[in-house]
C-alpha cells in the first residue's frame, strides 16, 4: 500500500496537466466526418440541419448555416463498418452497416434509438424504409423473383410473410437500385420500376433506355425518386415516369413550387477553383452561375449529395462532394455558403515548417550578407537598416497585426503545418490557430504504399532561414496512370508550385527516395531517387553526395535486405544481403535531425555507462504466420545483425519507435491476451570504444550490451506511438501513445526504462535521480493524457516536431480528428512561468532601492550629529 | 567388438559361414554410420565465393561443412590464393575498395539461400587473411545472415608480403536470437505477498535498551560536559585563588 | 561682575597646579632606586631573542595544531550538500591559502634571523590543512574524480559513413 502511495506521489510530481484556464490556449482540435457518402438536408425553419453518413463510417449532423459539426457517431472501423444504406424520415435516421447491423438514431442528438441485426446476407440485398417499416429487397435472378422482407423498423421483428414479386425478366446482369420507395432495375436496355412497399398487386413500370449501361440513383426531392441511366434521368412522379436528357454527370431532381415542373440541377467543375451550376426545366437551361472557390478542388466529377429548393425562381442550396473529399454547400445563385475540407481525414504525411523572419530581422541579416564590401559600405548599410527599424517601430499601430502575420516569433513557436493527404490535396495550416492558410490540389496522383500504409514522401529541401532564397519543399507522388514518379516542388509559405501544375514527371518508377545530408551553395538539400533499374537520380542533379554513402533496400514480402555502396559514378555496388525469409512488418530508423545531448548514462555509483549511438542502425520487425515476432537490429553499413529478439505467440497491430539508443515496441501477446510494451536499450559499456568518431565498418567486432524489459500496457488497443523530440536533445523523451479509447497518453521514459531495478536500495536513491522500482504494469494516469477531455476518434498517426524552445515539443495527431498541442516533457525549464509577477518584483526592487538610499542618507546624518555631541 | 567377432568366428567355424560374418559386420557398419549421421543432423554445407575485382564475377573461395551449430563445430576447406589472386586483392586494397563475398547455403529439404557480406580489402590484407564469420540464425535455425570480420579492422597501412597472403585462416561463430523479455509478474506478486505478511507481523520491533539506541548522542554530550567542567573548575579555582589573596 | 570674580577666586583657591612644581623637591618613594633603569634593557634584549624564537615556533606550529580541530569540524559538518558544510569547507580551504600567501608578512617580526626551518614547517602545516579540506570535498562528492563528472564535456561522435534507404515503394 505504501509502495503504491509512494509511486502515486512520484507520479504526481512528474506528470503534466493543464489548468482549466489553459484549455484551448496551446491546443486545438478539429473534427471531421470524412468523404460524404449519403446526406439529407432538413431545411425546416426550426431545425436547419444536414444529416450525413461518410465513407469513414461516421454518421453526423451538420448545421445548415455554418457547416459545423453538431454530433457525430463513429461506427466500426474498416470495411465491416461501412455504411451501405442511409435514410432520414419521420424523426429517425436509419443506417445499415456492412456487418448487418441496422441502427436507428435520434436526429437531434445522435443517440441510438434502436439497433438490430439483419439475418440476411447484405451483399445481394437492397434496402428501403417506408412509413415505420424496413424493407430488405432481395433480387434473386435464380428464381426470377423479387423477394421483399418486411421488418418493423423499431424492433426488427419480421412483419409479414415474404412478399414475392414475380420478375421473369431478371437475369444475371440485372442491376437494381432503390431510391426512396422505388426499386429500379436496369435490364437490357430498359429500366423497370417497382414499388415493393405498396400493398396489393405491385405495379411495374417500364422505360426503355437504349444506350444505358449503368443505373445510379440520383439525389432527388421527396416524392420524386429519380435514377440516371446513361444520359437519361428517369423521374417517378406520382407513379408516372418522366424522362429528361441531361448530359451532366451530377444531377439533382426537384420540383418548382408553383408550376410543379421538374427541374434538374447540374454541377460541373470548370477549373481548380471554379464550378458551374446550371438549372434545367424541361431540358431548357433556366439559370447558370459560376462559383469562385477560395480553395482548390479536384476537376473530376463533383457529386451532388442532396439539395433543397425554395422560392419561385428556384433558388436551391446543394451539398456537393468532390473527388478530393471536399464538401461544399452552395447556393445556385452563385454563392458558396461553406466548405468543409474533409480531405483532412486522410492525411498521410505532415511536416512542421519554420516561418520566415520578419522584415526587420531580414534587414539585419542582410547587413552581414556580403562580406566583401568595405567598411564604409557596411556602415551605410547599418545606418539604413536602423533607419528602417525606427520606421517600422513607429508605424506599427496595433499589436494584433503582429501576431497574425506569418512571421517567426521570439521562441520559434509559430510554425506552419504542411499536410499531404492521400487524395492529392496539400494543406498548410497555422499551428497556433489551426486555420488553413492555403490548399493545393495535385491532379492524377496516388500515394505510394509502404508495408501496407499509404505514404507520400515530403522533403524539406530548404527552410526559411537562408533569407534571399525562399523555402522549398518537394512532395513525391506516383502518377495514377503510368505508376511513374512525379515530383512537386513548392514554396510552403505561399503555396506556389515551382514547376507548374503537373509537377516534374520523372519518367521512371521510384523504388526509394531520401533527402541528402549535404547542402549545395544555395543551401538546398538534394533528393536522391532510386529507380527500379538500380539507377540513382539526383534532384537537382548537382547535389553533393557524401562519401562514403550506403543505401539499403528492404523487400517486404520476402524479408530480404540488401545493402549497396554508392560508387564515384553514382552506380550501386551490392555489398551485403540478409534474408529473413519472413514478411517484414515494420522498419524503424532514427530521425535524422535528432541530436543526443549526453553520451552516456550516469549510474548511482558515479560511473558512466556509455550509450551505443549508431546512426546507421535500423530495427526490422518481421512476423511469421505462426505468430512469432522477431526484431532484428541491423547496421545498414556493414550488414551486421547486432541482435535478434523473438517474441513467440504475438500478434499485431504492431508499433515501433526507434530513437537515440533505445527501441520501444508495442505488440499483443496472444498467450496472456494483453498488450505489452517492450523496451531495448543499447550501451557500449563503461568505456567508450572510440570517443571521436563512429565508424560502422571498423566497429564490426563490437557487440553492444542490450538491456531489455517488458511491461504490460493495460489498454485494449494502441493506434499509434511516437516519441517527443527537441532541438538539442537535452529534455527527456516521452513516448506518446494513442489509445483506442480516444486519448493520447504521454508515458515518461522513466516508466519504460529497461534499467528499472527490481529492488531499490538506499544508495541508489542518493543520487537525486528518480529511480522507480520495477512493476510489471504501466500506470495509465489521467493527468498524463494530453488531450484532457477532447476525445479523438480514429487516430492514424502522431507527428512530433521540435520548437524553438528546448523544453517544448509540438504534437500533431491526425485521423478522423485533428489535434495539436504542445508538450513539455521536463516541464518548461527554459521560460518564466506564465503568471510571473513582473509588476510586483519591480515594485519591491524600486522600494528597496529607495529605502537604501534614504536610510543611507539618514544614517550619515545621524552619525554626523553624534560626532558633534 | 573383437570378442563378439571371435565368438562369431568360433560359431562360424562350427557352421562355416564366413559370408554370414561379413553380413553382420556390414550391418554393424551401417548402424554405426546411421548413428553418426543422427548426431550431425542438419549438417549442411556453406559455399564461399569471393569477388577479387569490381566486376560481377565471383570465384570460389572454399566450402564450409557445418557439423554442429551449438558448439561452432565447422570444417573449412578453402583454396589458397594463387599469385594472380593475391595481386588482385592487393590492387583492391590500394584502391580502398571492398572485398565482397557471396555465401550459398545448401540445407537439406530447403531452398538454397544466397547471402552476401563484405569487408574492406585493406583490412583483409593487413589481417593476413585471418578472419571470422558470424552466422546469424533465426528461431527455426535457418541462416538469416552472415558477416565477415577480418581480424584487423583498422587499416594502418602495414606492408604485407605475398607469402603471408597465401592461405586463409577462418573461424565461424553462430548466433541464435534471444528470447524477448516477458513482464515479470510472478516475482512482483511474490514481493507484494512478502511485504503484506511482514506488515501483518507488526514490523521489526526495536527492543534495544535506551542506552543502546541513543549512545551516539549521549557520548559527545558527556565529553562536552567533561571538557566544560574541567575548564570551569580551573577557572573557578583560578578565580577563587585570585579572589582569596 | 563681582560674583564672577568671587567664584574665580574660590576656584583658584582650591585649584592645585602640579605642573609648575620642581621635580627635585619631592623625595622618592621607598624602594625606588633611580639607577635601576639602565640594567633592565640588557635583560630584555637577551630574553627578547629567546622569546622571538619561541614566538616563531609558535607561529610555525599553529597550523599543525589546528589539524585536530579541523578534523572535528569536518566530522561535525556532515557529507550532505547544504549551506553549513559548504561554509565550513570554504573556510577550511580559504584559511590555509590565505596563510600561505601571507607567509612572509606573518614572519615579518623576525628580520635578520634565519627562520627557514620554521617557514618550512608552516608551509607543510598549511598544506596538510589543504589536503584535509580536499579530502572533505572528495567525501562530499565535489571533486571531479569520476568519469561521470566529465560526461558533459564528451562531444558526440562524428559520423563517418552515411546511409539511407528503406522499404521499397509499391
Amino acid at each position: 500500500m505504501l509502495k503504491y502511495l509512494l509511486l502515486a506521489v512520484l507520479c504526481i510530481a512528474q506528470t503534466h496537466s493543464l489548468y482549466e484556464d489553459q484549455v484551448g490556449k496551446f491546443d486545438w482540435k478539429q473534427s471531421y466526418v470524412g468523404k460524404l457518402k449519403f446526406s439529407h438536408i432538413d431545411s425546416r425553419a426550426n431545425i436547419k440541419r444536414i444529416y450525413v453518413a461518410s465513407e469513414d463510417n461516421a454518421v453526423a449532423s451538420l448545421s445548415l448555416g455554418s457547416g459545423t459539426l453538431l454530433w457525430r457517431q463513429v461506427l466500426e472501423k474498416g470495411p465491416q463498418g461501412a455504411i451501405v444504406y442511409f435514410h432520414y424520415g419521420a424523426n429517425s435516421l436509419v443506417t445499415v452497416s456492412f456487418n448487418g447491423l441496422i441502427r436507428v438514431w435520434n436526429p437531434n442528438d445522435g443517440s441510438l434509438l434502436a439497433g438490430w441485426t439483419l439475418p440476411l446476407n447484405i451483399r445481394h440485398v437492397k434496402f428501403m424504409v417506408d412509413g415505420g417499416n424496413f424493407y430488405a429487397i432481395e433480387v434473386s435472378s435464380a428464381i426470377k423473383t423479387v423477394l421483399v422482407h418486411t421488418y418493423k423498423l423499431a424492433s426488427g421483428s419480421l412483419n409479414d410473410v415474404v412478399k414475392k414479386i414475380p420478375a421473369t425478366w431478371l437475369t444475371e446482369s440485372t442491376y437494381c437500385e432503390t431510391n426512396q420507395n422505388v426499386l429500379a432495375c436496369l435490364v437490357q436496355g430498359s429500366v423497370k420500376i417497382l414499388f415493393p412497399s405498396s400493398g396489393g398487386q405491385t405495379q411495374i413500370l417500364e422505360q426503355s433506355v437504349p444506350s444505358a449501361t449503368f443505373l445510379t440513383p440520383v439525389s432527388s426531392a421527396i416524392g420524386l425518386p429519380s435514377f440516371k441511366a446513361g444520359n437519361v434521368v428517369i423521374t417517378v412522379n406520382n407513379k408516372n415516369i418522366e424522362t429528361s436528357q441531361i448530359e451532366c454527370n451530377s444531377v439533382h431532381v426537384d420540383k418548382t413550387e408553383d408550376t410543379n415542373k421538374v427541374l434538374a440541377i447540374c454541377v460541373r467543375p470548370l477549373s481548380k477553383s471554379n464550378i458551374e451550376v446550371d438549372i434545367f426545366i424541361s431540358q431548357q437551361k433556366i439559370s447558370s452561375n459560376n462559383l469562385q472557390l477560395k480553395t482548390q478542388i479536384a476537376q473530376s466529377d463533383i457529386n451532388v449529395q442532396s439539395c433543397f429548393c425554395k422560392g419561385s425562381s428556384p433558388s436551391c442550396f446543394c451539398i456537393l462532394s468532390s473527388q478530393d473529399h471536399t464538401t461544399l454547400f452552395i447556393s445556385t445563385q452563385g454563392k458558396v455558403v461553406w466548405i468543409r475540407e474533409e480531405a483532412l481525414t486522410s492525411i498521410i504525411s505532415a511536416e512542421f515548417l519554420d516561418l520566415p523572419v520578419s522584415d526587420v530581422d531580414a534587414a539585419i541579416e542582410k547587413e552581414f550578407d556580403n562580406q566583401e564590401c568595405g567598411y564604409f559600405e557596411m556602415f551605410t548599410r547599418r545606418l539604413m537598416s536602423q533607419f528602417y527599424q525606427i520606421q517600422t517601430l513607429l508605424s506599427i499601430e496595433s499589436p494584433a497585426f503582429k501576431s497574425s502575420a506569418l512571421v517567426r516569433d521570439k521562441f520559434g513557436l509559430h510554425k506552419l503545418i504542411l499536410s499531404v493527404t492521400s487524395v492529392g490535396k496539400v494543406f498548410a495550416m497555422d499551428n497556433l490557430s489551426g486555420k488553413i492558410l492555403w490548399t493545393l490540389y495535385l491532379a492524377n496522383v496516388t500515394p505510394y504504399s509502404v508495408t501496407g500504409k499509404q505514404f507520400a514522401p515530403v522533403f524539406v529541401q530548404r527552410s526559411t532561414r537562408y533569407v534571399p532564397y525562399p523555402a522549398q519543399v518537394s512532395i513525391l507522388f506516383k502518377q495514377s496512370t503510368s505508376k511513374e514518379g512525379v515530383l512537386f516542388t513548392l514554396d510552403p509559405i505561399t503555396g506556389q508550385l515551382i514547376h507548374g501544375d503537373q509537377g516534374q514527371k520523372l519518367g521512371y518508377q521510384v523504388e526509394l527516395s531520401t533527402l541528402l545530408p549535404g547542402v549545395n551553395k544555395n543551401h538546398l538539400r538534394g533528393i536522391l531517387l532510386l529507380d527500379s533499374n538500380n539507377q540513382i537520380h539526383l534532384e537537382p542533379p548537382s547535389s553533393p553526395v557524401p562519401k562514403p554513402y550506403f543505401i539499403y533496400k528492404v523487400h517486404p514480402q520476402f524479408g530480404v535486405l540488401t545493402g549497396y555502396f554508392v560508387q564515384e559514378d553514382l552506380k550501386l555496388q551490392k555489398v551485403w544481403e540478409l534474408n529473413f525469409g519472413q514478411p517484414v512488418v515494420h522498419v524503424a530508423s532514427k530521425n535524422p535531425v535528432e541530436k543526443v545531448h549526453s553520451q552516456g548514462r550516469v549510474l548511482y555509483d558515479r560511473s558512466v555507462l556509455y550509450k551505443y549511438l549508431n546512426p546507421n542502425l535500423i530495427a526490422v520487425a518481421t512476423h511469421t504466420p505462426d505468430n512469432v515476432f522477431s526484431i532484428h537490429l541491423v547496421d545498414v553499413v556493414s550488414g551486421n545483425l547486432v541482435e535478434s529478439i523473438i517474441h513467440k505467440r504475438t500478434m499485431g497491430p504492431f508499433h515501433m519507435v526507434h530513437s537515440e539508443n533505445w527501441l520501444v515496441y508495442v505488440y499483443f501477446n496472444e498467450k496472456t491476451r494483453r498488450n505489452e510494451v517492450s523496451t531495448v536499450e543499447m550501451f557500449e559499456g563503461k568505456t567508450q570504444s572510440n570517443s571521436t568518431a563512429f565508424s560502422s565498418l571498423s566497429k564490426s567486432l563490437f557487440k553492444p550490451i542490450l538491456d531489455k524489459q517488458s511491461y504490460i500496457l493495460p489498454v485494449s488497443q494502441v493506434d499509434a506511438i511516437k516519441e517527443t523530440i527537441t532541438e538539442k536533445g537535452i529534455t527527456s523523451k516521452h513516448i506518446l501513445i494513442a489509445l483506442g479509447t480516444g486519448s493520447i497518453l504521454e508515458m515518461p521514459w522513466m516508466f519504460l526504462d529497461p534499467r528499472r531495478p527490481a529492488q531499490v536500495t538506499p544508495d541508489m536513491r542518493e543520487e537525486g535521480q528518480v529511480v522507480l522500482e520495477y512493476t510489471p504494469e504501466l500506470p495509465i494516469l489521467s493527468e498524463a493524457i494530453i488531450n484532457y477531455n477532447q476525445t479523438l476518434y480514429g487516430i492514424k498517426n502522431i507527428h512530433t516536431a521540435p520548437s524553438g524552445l528546448e523544453s517544448t515539443c509540438f504534437v500533431f495527431a491526425h485521423g478522423l480528428d485533428l489535434f495539436y498541442t504542445r508538450v513539455a516533457p521536463s516541464k518548461t525549464f527554459d521560460i518564466l512561468k506564465e503568471d510571473f509577477d513582473y509588476a510586483l518584483i519591480c515594485l519591491v526592487l524600486g522600494a528597496l532601492i529607495v529605502g537604501t538610499v534614504v536610510s543611507k542618507k539618514l544614517a550619515s546624518r545621524k552619525t554626523l550629529k553624534q560626532a558633534w555631541k | 567388438m573383437a570378442e563378439i567377432k571371435i565368438q562369431i568366428s568360433r560359431f562360424a567355424g562350427k557352421i562355416n559361414m564366413s559370408s554370414f560374418i561379413y553380413q553382420i559386420e556390414s550391418l554393424f557398419g551401417t548402424l554405426l554410420l546411421l548413428f553418426l549421421v543422427q548426431t550431425c543432423q542438419g549438417a549442411y554445407e556453406i559455399k564461399l565465393l569471393h569477388y577479387l575485382d569490381d566486376s560481377n564475377f565471383s570465384t570460389t573461395r572454399g566450402v564450409v561443412e557445418v557439423h554442429n551449430v551449438d558448439s561452432n563445430d565447422v570444417t573449412f576447406r578453402q583454396h589458397p590464393l594463387n599469385p594472380g589472386d593475391i595481386k588482385q586483392l592487393k590492387a583492391l586494397a590500394e584502391k580502398d575498395a571492398f572485398y565482397r563475398m557471396d555465401i550459398v547455403i545448401q540445407q537439406t529439404n530447403k531452398k538454397d539461400i544466397v547471402l552476401s557480406t563484405y569487408a574492406k580489402a585493406c583490412s583483409m590484407v593487413e589481417s593476413k587473411l585471418h578472419d571470422s564469420f558470424n552466422v546469424y540464425l533465426d528461431h527455426n535455425n535457418n541462416v538469416v545472415g552472415i558477416s565477415l570480420l577480418p581480424y584487423e579492422n583498422l587499416c594502418s597501412g602495414k606492408h604485407v608480403t605475398d607469402a603471408d597472403l597465401a592461405a586463409f585462416r577462418s573461424k565461424m561463430y553462430f548466433y541464435a536470437p534471444e528470447n524477448g523479455p516477458v513482464p515479470d509478474t510472478l516475482s512482483y506478486i511474490q514481493k507484494i505477498e512478502r511485504e503484506r505478511e511482514a506488515r501483518e507481523k507488526g514490523g521489526p520491533k526495536d527492543n534495544r535498551s535506551f542506552l543502546q539506541k541513543y549512545w551516539m548522542y549521549l557520548v559527545p554530550l558527556a565529553i562536552f560536559l567533561a571538557v566544560s567542567g574541567a575548564a570551569n573548575p580551573d577557572a573557578q579555582s583560578g578565580g577563587g585563588g585570585g579572589g582569596a589573596r | 561682575m563681582t560674583a564672577n570674580k568671587q567664584s574665580n577666586a574660590k576656584r583658584m583657591k582650591w585649584a592645585v597646579d602640579f605642573t609648575n612644581r620642581n621635580r627635585t623637591d619631592l623625595p622618592s618613594p621607598p624602594g625606588y632606586c633611580p639607577s635601576n633603569n639602565s640594567v633592565q634593557s640588557d635583560v630584555t634584549n637577551q630574553t627578547d631573542s629567546n622569546l622571538l624564537i619561541k614566538k616563531c615556533w609558535e607561529v610555525a606550529l599553529a597550523p599543525i595544531k589546528q589539524v585536530p580541530m579541523n578534523i572535528v569540524i569536518m566530522y561535525m559538518a556532515g557529507n550532505s550538500i547544504s549551506i553549513f558544510p559548504i561554509m565550513m569547507v570554504g573556510m577550511l580551504i580559504v584559511r590555509p591559502f590565505k596563510a600561505l600567501f601571507t607567509l612572509s608578512s606573518s614572519f615579518k617580526m623576525i628580520e635578520g634571523h634565519n627562520v627557514l626551518g620554521q617557514k618550512c614547517i608552516y608551509l607543510i602545516g598549511n598544506i596538510v590543512n589543504i589536503i584535509l579540506a580536499l579530502y572533505k570535498c572528495q567525501s562530499m562528492g565535489l571533486l571531479p574524480s569520476h568519469s561521470s563528472d566529465w560526461l558533459s564535456f564528451v562531444l558526440p561522435q562524428t559520423r563517418i559513413e552515411y546511409s539511407a534507404g528503406g522499404v521499397l515503394f509499391s
